[in-house]
């Protein structure tokens, strides 16, 4: 069940109003909460339904086992659900590439391989609720929380519907105090979720969609086909495209969240104004930024040994990002490109110091200009290999750009307003859009909902035939 | 850069936004004019779902929303957008 399309439109309808009519008798509200939020999985795939319980039970039963093996904690328990979480992810998600990996090394090496060949079906968000079951239990371990109440709750927390499929990877301590205050919600605040929502969807429906289908999808698709400008509003293009689908999908399930009395936090905050890499991964996809730095980074060492050693933690933490977001080669180097910028954003800091470099004297507005274009271009450097079907394509077109300067193919007045306010649509991030929030909320009550509609028919004749599925969803 | 996992929480403890009650109207307020501006498109695009006892629930229940949506003039709102963009209206 997509976001925006009608029957995501019926659906919350009926969840809206049993939420708020059923709250009041809190075990019946439980009960409803897990069932459409398991009815909104089931609807992809019923299928992996069991898998999602499965998961729920046992990080339940191990987080328990945990808390209750006294101070300190039996390191036993979270070890077990670390195997359990990443064993069942490698399994479906990278099972096939691990066998394809080792059948090209074993017939580069003229070694037999006798690994069975699996057509494994990848159950939609399980990367996302994966990273959320470990960062549940390595919580309990460290006694950042308590473990939840009850089974319920665990399950409702792991299967809450507008974050499941494709976050944000919301943690157990800002979702549990939450869960457990809900009674106490009396107000909405309305003007931001209505804003994060159509915003999400203005993204999503016109911007995302355009892009791809007038920039993206044909330089992808075809990349022999074009070169230099066109290959530069090709990657532009996928940059504000992914930028637009991913954030879009946060944004809604955030401002879905909160007409139901929670509040998630914000996944991006203007991620394309970033000033060096560092601050982009500050400002995109933050809960697993976030997640990578507490549960990988910092566990490897962090900052607090040598030198050497924070550069490798960096690289280390980048590469299994890459990784996280699919089994392929071409991740892996997303990720290692990532990663390796990173520690040279270090490398070059710390030899700064080092020789002690006095301050430049050029204004510090052209200096950060400047970095955010090199920024830009780096981040859309990766995202060659993370968009290309393979090594080859990606290849192919980092070449292309620097042949073909004559006409090109794709540019249009459209596509230039489409870039621009794709860009532009970073302005609705994070607290930006405060002013709007509250003169929202001081709208008389029909007028809400003229002006929401009114907003959301003009997306709808906007944006083109169909909705396409978010990009995230693959992972 | 501002921390924005608390936008929520700040937001609350400055009294932001409105009561259930009030916040419920204004939901169906949207619903319905959400349903007048777009129900002929709706119907259009429910009626190229593949046969199924899922199109037939979604036409009952969008029929009489395009009914009035046709009567009231609503749908036009987005067929003259459409015709401002060169996009062929659902009508």
């Amino acid at each position: 069940m997509l976001f925006p399309t009608l029957g995501f439109a019926i659906f919350f309808l009926l969840v809206f109003c049993g939420h708020w009519l059923l709250l009041p008798r809190l075990g019946l509200w439980k009960f409803f909460i897990l069932g459409i939020s398991w009815f909104f999985y089931a609807y992809w795939d019923w299928r992996f339904l069991g898998l999602l319980v499965l998961y729920t039970v046992v990080n339940h039963r191990l987080a328990l086992a945990s808390f209750r093996s006294g101070t300190p904690p039996q390191k036993r328990w979270v070890v077990l659900a670390i195997i359990f979480n990443l064993g069942l992810l490698g399994f479906f998600k990278y099972y096939g590439f691990f066998t394809m990996s080792m059948y090209a090394l074993c017939a580069k090496l003229g070694l037999p391989c006798s690994l069975p060949l699996l057509d494994i079906v990848l159950p939609i968000g399980i990367s996302f609720f994966t990273f959320q079951a470990m960062s549940y239990t390595i919580d309990v371990h460290r006694r950042v929380i308590e473990p939840a109440h009850n089974l319920i709750d665990f399950a409702i927390y792991k299967a809450f519907f507008p974050q499941l499929v494709a976050g944000p990877i919301i943690r157990a301590h800002h979702y549990l105090p939450q869960f457990y205050r809900i009674t106490s919600v009396n107000h909405v605040d309305i003007g931001r979720a209505a804003v994060l929502i159509l915003g999400g969807l203005f993204k999503k429906i016109v911007i995302a969609n355009f892009l791809a289908e007038r920039l993206a999808d044909p330089v992808f698709a075809n990349p022999a086909a074009f070169h230099g400008p066109d290959v530069l509003l090709g990657v532009y293009g996928y940059a504000l495209q992914i930028y637009c689908d991913f954030s879009a999908y946060s944004d809604i399930a955030i401002g879905v969240a909160l007409l139901l009395g929670f509040d998630f936090p914000e996944n991006f905050n203007a991620p394309y104004f970033a000033t060096s890499l560092q601050d982009f991964w500050r400002r995109w996809h933050i809960s697993l930024s976030t997640w990578l730095r507490d549960y990988l980074y910092i566990p490897l060492g962090g900052s607090r040994f040598s030198a050497a050693r924070t550069y490798a933690n960096l690289f280390i933490t980048f590469l299994l990002g890459g990784l996280w977001h699919g089994a392929s080669w071409a991740f892996v180097a997303w990720g290692a490109l990532h990663g390796g910028y990173l520690a040279l954003e270090r490398i070059v800091i710390a030899i700064g110091k080092h020789f002690n470099l006095p301050k430049s004297p050029i204004p510090g507005v052209v200096t950060r200009f400047f970095q955010r274009v090199l920024i830009i271009h780096f981040v859309c450097l990766t995202w060659f290999f993370f968009r290309a079907q393979g090594f080859d394509d990606a290849a192919l077109l980092i070449q292309n750009i620097f042949s073909g300067w004559g006409a090109c193919q794709l540019f249009t007045p459209v596509i230039a307003l489409a870039l621009v306010v794709g860009f532009c649509t970073q302005f609705m991030d994070g607290v930006r859009m405060t002013p709007v929030w509250n003169a929202y909320n001081r709208l008389p009550v029909v007028w809400q909902g003229l002006a929401a509609a009114v907003v959301l028919t003009i997306i709808l004749a906007l944006g083109p035939e169909g909705v396409a599925p978010f990009i995230y969803f693959q992972f | 850069m501002k921390d924005l996992s608390n936008i929520g929480a700040e937001r609350h403890a400055a009294g932001c936004g409105q009561s259930i009650k009030r916040t419920a109207v204004a939901l169906f307020c949207f619903y319905l004019f959400a349903g007048l501006f777009n129900g002929v498109a709706l119907q259009k695009d429910i009626e190229l779902m593949p046969y199924g006892a899922k199109r037939d629930l979604c036409l009952a229940l969008i029929r009489p929303v395009a009914w009035l949506s046709e009567q009231t003039h609503a749908a036009d709102l987005r067929a003259g957008l459409e015709r401002l963009i060169h996009k062929e209206p659902k009508k």
